[in-house]
C-alpha cells in the first residue's frame, strides 16, 4: 500500500509554493506561534542605551571662557537640582529593571508553553503509534474469529455427516481457506453495508430478491433492515453457516441450480456481487440466463464486479485465486443486452483516493473518473 | 574620455565572507572591462594581502571628481565614515544591512554597541549625496528608502560562489558519516540573530514527534566574543537530550560545504534577521528544499519560490519538514521552484546583467555634480529672488 501511494504522490502534476503551504497547513493540526518577545527585547535595549546615555549628560567643556561658563553653570544646576531628580531617576532605573525582567518572565513562559506543545506532539505520536497498533490488533482478533467461527462450523457439519451416515466432503490435502481470504479482501462488514446501500433505491418496489452469492449477507442484511423480502444464495458452506449465524436468511446451494428451481417470473430483483469474475463465459451465460427466466417483466437486476480501469484494483485482483478474470463494463454492457436486459445506469462504489465522492452514476458516455473507483455495477431491467 | 578609477571599501577582507566575496568579484567584474580599479580595507586576512591595498592608500584619491567610490557598509566604521565624509569621489553605497544591536546585548556589548554605531553610521553616511545606492536585498531597500526617500537606488543580489560549490566533488568521508538520517543544516555564523534557540526548538519538536534518526548540522563560524551565547545554546542543547545528534561544525572548506549541502535533506533557516542570507541562494541552487521562517530579508531571497512562514511557529516548521519528507511531490516541486528562483534572478549572469545595468548608468555618463541640500535651498531661495524681481 506505501507504494502504491507513493507511485500516486509521484505522479501528481508540478505545485506552487502556495499549493505546498495549503497542504502542509492542511496537515498540521497542531499549531502554536511565539511571543513576538523581538521588539521589547529591543525595547529594553534602548532603555539600557539611555541609561547610559545620561552619565554624559555633562560633555566636557571647550577651552573658551564662554564654553567653561556654560559648563559650570551646568554643573551649579545639575548639583543644585539632584534632589529633585533623584526619585525621577529612581523611578526610570524602576522602570527599566521592570522590562527587563518582564522581557526576561515573558521568555520564560514563552519557552515553557513550547515545551508543552512538544508534549502534547510527543504524545500525538504516542497516540498515532497506539491507534496503529490497535488496528493491526484488531485486525488479528478479526481473522482469528472469523477461523475459530469457521472451524466451529465445520465442525458441526462433519458432526451432522457422522451422525447421519452421509459421506463427508472429501478433502484432498491442505488447500487456500477462501472464506477466511474472502473475509480478509472485503475488510469489515459495517464498510460493506455502507458501501452497498448505493443499490438499495433500486430494489424499493421488488416484492422478492434474490442475492446470488451473498457472501457474509450484508446486502440481505440491508434489503431485511428495510422490509424488503430478500433471499441470499452462496456455495460457500462456511459463508452460507456465517449468515445463518446472523439469523439472516441464506441457502447453501449453487446460484444456478437454486434459480432453476424456481417458478420463471417469480422475482422482482437479482443482485449479483463479485460473483461474475468467478465465472468461465459459459457459466455467466448460463446464469444470465435464469435470471432473465425468473425475473418478472420490469425485474431489477444488478451485477457488481471489480473495476478493470482502476489500477489499484486490477493490481490487487488476483489476490483471490478463485476469480478467473476480470470483466470490463462493455463486455458486461454486452452480456446484459444479448440476454434482453435494458441497461439503465453504471454505479461506480469504493473510491481509491480520498477526495472522491463514495458513489457516482452515470446514464451512459465515457465516465472521466471511473479509474478512481474500485468497482462497478451495471443496473438493468428486464 | 578615459574610464573612470574605482575604489572599493570595506573595513575588512576574510576568506569565506559574504562581503569579501562580493569585494572581490566586483573588483574583478571591474578590472575585466578595463576599469582601473582597486580594493581598500582597514583589516584583510594574511591569504587575501594581495588582492586589496591598506585603507590609507585611498587617502591620495580622495579629491578626484571623477572616480567612483563603492563603500560596502555593513556595521559600525569609523575609518570608513571619514573617507566617505572626505571624498569627492561619487559616492556609491553598497549596502549588506546592519545587525539591529538587540541581539547582541545580553551577550556582547561591545558588538551590540558596534552594531549601533553601524545603525547611526548609515544615517550619517545617507546625509552626503550618493549617486547610486545598491542594497543587496528590497528588504534593505526598503530599510534606506526609510532614511533617505527618493535616491537612485537598485538593487543587486550579493555575487556569490555557487560555480565553485557546484565544482566541487564530494567528501565521501563525510558523506558516508552523514547517510542513515534526515539531516538538518543551517549554514551561518553561530549568531544570536540566526535563530539558534528557534533551530534547536524545532528540532527538538521534530525529534519527540518524529520515529525517525535526525541529526542537525550548524555549519558556520564561531566568533570567541560570543561565547556566553554559545554557552547558552549548548545547555539548551544538553537539557534537551540532543548532545549527539545536533553538530555545530564551525568553519568548514569549500568541499565540506558541498558535501552537507549535498549530503542533508533540508535547509531550516530560522534566522530573526537576515540582510540578505547567501547560504539560501546556495541552497536553491544545489537543489536542497528550504523551510524558513520569514525574518528580515529572508522573504525577499526566497521569493515567491521558497517555502518561508510568517509565524515563528515551530510546530508548523517541524510539521512541513516531516509532510515535504514524506511526500515525494511536495518535494520534488519545492525544489524545482527554488532552481527556476535561482536560475531567473542569482545565476552568476543575472547578478552581473543587474550590476552593469546598475552600474551603466554612472559609467555610462560623464559626472554630475549633484546639488547638496544646502545648495538646492540656495538655488531655490534664488530662483524665488529672480522670480519675485520679474512680478515687480
Amino acid at each position: 500500500m506505501p507504494s502504491q501511494l507513493d507511485q500516486e504522490d509521484r505522479a501528481a502534476p508540478d505545485m506552487t509554493v502556495e499549493e505546498i503551504k495549503n497542504e502542509i497547513c492542511r496537515a498540521a493540526t497542531l499549531r502554536y506561534s511565539a511571543l513576538p518577545l523581538g521588539e521589547l527585547q529591543e525595547l529594553e535595549a534602548l532603555l539600557s542605551h539611555h541609561r547610559d546615555v545620561l552619565h554624559l549628560a555633562l560633555l566636557p567643556t571647550g577651552s573658551s571662557l564662554l564654553h567653561r561658563m556654560k559648563g559650570g553653570f551646568k554643573k551649579v544646576l545639575a548639583r543644585w537640582s539632584r534632589w529633585l531628580w533623584r526619585r525621577q531617576v529612581e523611578f526610570n532605573i524602576a522602570v527599566a529593571e521592570n522590562a527587563s525582567e518582564t522581557t526576561r518572565l515573558l521568555g520564560t513562559m514563552d519557552g515553557n508553553v513550547l515545551e508543552l506543545v512538544g508534549a502534547l506532539a510527543a504524545l500525538q505520536r504516542e497516540v498515532e503509534q497506539l491507534r496503529a497498533r490497535q488496528a493491526r490488533s484488531d485486525r488479528k482478533i478479526a481473522t482469528m474469529n472469523a477461523a475459530l467461527m469457521a472451524q466451529r462450523w465445520r465442525q458441526s457439519r462433519t458432526n451432522v455427516a457422522q451422525v447421519s451416515n452421509l459421506p463427508e466432503s472429501p478433502v484432498s490435502g491442505p488447500t487456500v481457506d477462501t472464506f477466511l481470504l474472502e473475509n480478509e479482501l472485503r475488510g469489515p462488514r459495517e464498510v460493506l453495508l455502507q458501501r452497498q446501500k448505493a443499490y438499495l433505491d433500486y430494489f424499493r418496489d421488488a416484492d422478492k430478491v434474490v442475492d446470488i452469492g451473498c457472501g457474509r449477507g450484508e446486502f440481505v442484511e440491508l434489503l431485511e433492515a428495510e422490509g424488503i423480502p430478500v433471499w441470499g444464495v452462496d456455495v460457500d458452506p462456511d459463508m452460507a453457516d456465517c449468515c445463518r449465524e446472523l439469523g439472516l436468511p441464506v441457502t447453501r446451494a449453487d446460484g444456478v441450480d437454486y434459480l432453476a428451481d424456481l417458478e420463471d417470473e417469480s422475482l422482482g430483483g437479482v443482485f449479483l456481487a463479485r460473483v461474475v469474475e468467478h465465472l468461465s463465459p459459459e457459466e455467466a451465460a448460463c446464469l444470465f440466463q435464469h435470471c432473465w427466466a425468473k425475473l418478472r417483466a420490469g425485474g431489477v437486476f444488478i451485477v457488481e464486479t471489480i473495476n478493470p480501469e482502476c489500477p489499484a484494483a486490477l493490481a490487487a485482483f488476483h489476490d483471490n485465486p478463485t476469480r478467473l478474470r476480470p470483466v470490463p463494463a462493455e463486455l458486461l454492457r454486452f452480456l446484459f443486452e444479448t440476454h434482453g436486459f435494458d441497461v439503465q445506469t453504471t454505479v461506480y462504489t469504493a473510491p481509491t483516493s480520498k477526495g472522491s465522492p463514495p458513489c457516482v452514476r452515470f446514464r451512459e458516455g465515457v465516465v472521466g473518473d471511473a479509474a478512481l473507483y474500485h468497482d462497478y455495477a451495471l443496473v438493468g431491467r428486464k | 574620455m578615459s574610464l573612470p578609477r574605482i575604489h572599493l571599501l570595506t573595513p575588512h577582507l576574510l576568506p569565506g565572507d559574504a562581503v569579501s566575496r562580493d569585494v572581490l568579484a566586483m573588483l574583478s567584474w571591474f578590472r575585466k572591462r578595463g576599469h582601473a580599479a582597486e580594493a581598500y580595507a582597514e583589516w584583510v586576512h594574511p591569504t587575501l594581502v594581495h588582492t586589496a591595498r591598506p585603507i590609507g592608500a585611498y587617502e591620495s584619491y580622495v579629491s578626484s571628481r571623477d572616480d567612483i567610490v563603492i563603500c560596502h557598509h555593513s556595521g559600525g566604521w569609523p575609518l570608513g565614515l571619514t573617507f566617505w565624509r572626505l571624498t569627492r569621489n561619487r559616492r556609491v553605497l553598497r549596502y549588506h544591512n546592519v545587525t539591529p544591536p538587540r541581539f547582541f546585548q545580553a551577550y556582547c556589548p561591545s558588538t551590540a554597541d558596534s552594531c549601533r554605531i553601524g545603525e547611526e553610521q548609515t544615517q550619517f553616511m545617507l546625509r552626503f549625496d550618493t549617486a547610486l545606492l545598491l542594497p543587496d536585498s528590497e528588504f534593505n531597500a526598503r530599510a534606506l528608502e526609510q532614511i533617505a526617500p527618493r535616491r537612485r537606488c537598485r538593487v543587486v543580489p550579493p555575487f556569490h560562489a555557487v560555480d565553485e560549490l557546484e565544482r566541487e566533488p564530494l567528501d565521501l568521508e563525510l558523506a558516508e558519516r552523514m547517510r542513515g538520517a534526515v539531516n538538518l543544516l543551517f549554514v551561518g555564523r553561530v549568531a544570536p540573530n540566526k535563530g539558534f534557540q528557534h533551530l534547536i526548538r524545532v528540532f527538538a519538536l521534530l525529534q519527540r514527534s518524529w520515529d525517525r534518526p535526525m541529526r542537525l548540522f550548524a555549519v558556520g563560524g564561531l566568533d570567541p566574543k560570543l561565547q556566553s551565547y554559545h554557552d547558552e545554546l549548548r545547555r539548551e542543547i544538553a537539557a534537551r537530550g540532543l548532545v549527539r545528534h545536533v553538530q555545530f561544525t564551525g568553519k568548514v572548506s569549500s568541499g565540506q560545504l558541498a558535501t552537507y549541502y549535498r549530503c542533508t535533506n533540508f535547509f531550516l533557516c530560522m534566522s530573526e534577521h537576515e540582510g540578505f542570507c547567501v547560504p539560501l541562494v546556495e541552497a536553491m541552487a544545489l537543489r536542497l528544499p528550504i523551510v524558513a521562517y520569514a525574518g528580515g530579508a529572508v522573504p525577499s531571497t526566497l521569493g515567491r519560490y521558497g517555502l518561508h512562514w510568517e509565524a515563528l511557529d515551530p510546530v508548523l516548521i517541524a510539521k512541513s519538514i516531516r509532510q515535504i519528507q514524506e511526500k515525494p511531490r511536495l518535494r520534488e516541486s519545492l525544489i524545482r521552484r527554488q532552481r527556476e528562483h535561482y536560475e531567473q534572478h542569482y545565476a552568476p549572469q543575472a547578478i552581473e546583467r543587474l550590476f552593469a545595468e546598475a552600474m551603466g548608468e554612472l559609467l555610462g555618463h560623464p559626472p554630475t555634480r549633484e546639488p547638496t541640500a544646502s545648495r538646492q535651498q540656495s538655488l531655490r531661495k534664488q530662483t524665488d529672488l529672480l522670480a519675485a524681481a520679474t512680478v515687480r
